[in-house]
């Protein structure tokens, strides 16, 4: 993988450029300098590799996200715990057989869906860089795995003890800083490989996600009309 | 190197060592499904089931480690038992053709001090040292077909001057203790007594426990200790047996000894070191290789190293 390079894309003059990125250098370059590696990223398109490092990112966060699982489970009652389902042998078993394809499928439609968006906001870029940028924002979130060793540290403590609340509270802390930073990578990627604004790309972010949560708040809402109707209508007797 | 090569390794090595202490810690530890540490209101009995020779943790190799019945496996399912409020009975599912003496006597044991009731479930067969440590239950249950018994002590002291003469092995042999030798040739016939002896010191002390767990006179248990199987039915005749019955009669005889009505029955799930590394896994994928006859002969040196003139609970036949 290291020796897999890649060829500097023309630049708008038209020269080749020989300077070549190894698998690396680009993995370097979206920690050191995220914004010149996500344009060569848009522009070499090595959606392979990008697809490589999303799988192999969701495998180490499934692995890593086990003792946190484990823990939780834990603190279900036996009835709902001793459900197959639920155990998390089989639930991490799943994951990480099944885990990386459904994440890939996943990740091919979600970027469908920013695609569509970006081009709706008159963006110039394509579909397959969209994709390998997108994979390579990835990356950083390699790092939660170190600090999913403190919820098998915290795993035997007392909940509400000093030291377990203040391993949450850095646990948390990195978890949201990752989370964050992902999410600005991917917004750089989106610029990039679109030639957008950065308020476009933030919008071309933001819009699928806005859009979910209104579904889903607007479904909550009809259930909750459903619910409270017919509850009215039991105890007032007018079926 | 270049920095981005360096850095780069360094992340990814982190990163590793981090999934890998993951995973060995997650592999590690005994099923989660049974570790609660609330105070349900919920009646448990926990279904374990126990499985191959009984050895002693500390002296299995690569090709026997997650196999068998070790002192450790049933004394941390006891005490997590102990530690946890809704567990209220132990069901062990047995099928063991018995093992080496102490770790049979520790099992037995730890199960005759459980403050839990345990039910011992007799699988297809309970011999030998297996039967040792289920006497000391509260209440064994066995299928009218389970195989019972085989009260008795073996020792095997395999002669291997042939094997080392084919193999063009000369022993030279230095010793002090005049029987500090007595395994590496023939036994002479003062060694075959104290053999004999210790045998039948083991074998004295199998009556006994077998007659106080059971409630049986010596006498009788002597009468029944000619290292003969049983089935079930005349097990039970001989008092051997409480029970005749399956799984589901095996959980009403935990749920009468703990006093409780609709228990939630929980299977003990092996951590995913057993799952991946136990016999059954590390056999199919010997077969697979088609290594089983390497397999089989391995095993065999290792059963006789293992064993090597020790006086066993064992049952012979097959297994």
């Amino acid at each position: 993988m290291h020796d897999n390079e890649f060829a500097e894309p023309k630049n708008d003059a038209g020269e080749n450029e020989v300077e070549k990125k190894s698998f690396f250098d680009l993995l370097y370059g979206v920690i050191a300098s995220p914004v010149k590696t996500l344009r060569y990223i848009s522009e070499t398109k090595p959606v392979l590799l990008a697809l490589v490092v999303y799988a192999v990112v969701y495998w180490v966060g499934t692995i890593a996200s086990i003792p946190g699982t484990i823990n939780q489970l834990e603190q279900m009652p036996p009835g709902l715990g001793g459900l197959p389902l639920m155990d998390p042998r089989t639930l991490t078993l799943f994951a990480l057989i099944g885990g990386p394809f459904i994440a890939l499928i996943l990740l091919t439609i979600v970027t469908g869906i920013y695609h569509l968006i970006a081009k709706l906001l008159k963006g110039t870029g394509e579909y397959v860089g969209l994709l390998s940028v997108i994979g390579f924002a990835n990356f950083p979130s390699l790092f939660s795995a170190p600090f999913a060793l403190l919820d098998l540290v915290t795993a035997g403590a007392e909940t509400m003890s000093l030291s377990h609340i203040l391993l949450a509270l850095v646990k948390g802390s990195v978890s949201f800083g990752i989370l964050v930073w992902t999410v600005i990578l991917t917004i750089i990627g989106i610029r990039e490989n679109y030639n957008f604004s950065t308020g476009r790309a933030v919008l071309t972010y933001f819009i699928p996600i806005i859009v979910f949560g209104l579904i889903i708040l607007i479904f909550a809402i009809l259930i909750a009309v459903f619910v409270i109707g017919a509850i009215n209508s039991i105890s007032s007797g007018s079926f | 190197l270049k920095r981005s090569t360096v850095v780069i390794s360094i992340i990814l090595g982190i990163v590793f060592v981090s999934i890998i202490t993951i995973v060995i810690a997650v592999a590690l530890s005994p099923s989660t499904a049974i570790v609660r540490k609330g105070n349900w209101s919920e009646d448990v009995i926990l279904y374990v089931p126990l499985n191959g020779a009984i050895a002693d943790g500390g002296s299995s190799s690569l090709l026997g480690s997650g196999t068998g019945i070790t002192p450790e496996f049933v004394r941390y399912r006891i005490e997590e038992a102990e530690d946890d409020p809704a567990i209220k009975a132990i069901i062990f599912k047995v099928n063991s053709p018995g093992g080496v003496v102490g770790a049979s006597q520790e099992i037995a044991e730890v199960i005759r001090d459980s403050e839990v009731p345990v039910v011992v479930f007799a699988g297809d067969m309970v011999a030998s040292g297996a039967y040792y440590f289920a006497s000391q239950a509260d209440k064994i249950v066995a299928k009218p077909g389970s195989l019972v018994g085989s009260i008795g002590v073996i020792v095997q002291v395999p002669n291997l001057a042939g094997l080392y003469e084919k193999l063009g092995i000369d022993i030279q042999t230095i010793k002090s203790g005049k029987n500090k030798d007595m395994f590496q040739r023939d036994l002479t016939a003062e060694e075959r007594e104290k053999l004999q002896a210790l045998s039948d010191e083991s074998y004295r002390q199998f009556v006994s426990d077998v007659a106080k767990g059971r409630k049986l006179k010596e006498s009788k248990v002597l009468e029944l200790a000619t290292g003969e199987l049983f089935n079930a039915t005349t097990a039970k005749k001989h008092g051997l047996v409480d029970e005749i019955g399956g799984y589901q009669a095996a959980i009403d005889a935990a749920a009468k000894l703990a006093k409780i009505e609709d228990p939630i029955v929980e299977e003990y799930q092996p951590t995913f070191f057993e799952t991946f590394f136990g016999t059954s896994m590390m056999e199919s994928v010997i077969r697979l290789l088609g290594f089983q006859s390497l397999a089989h002969d391995i095993m065999f040196l290792e059963e006789l190293r293992s064993t090597y003139g020790m006086p066993q609970y064992k049952h012979t036949g097959g297994l």
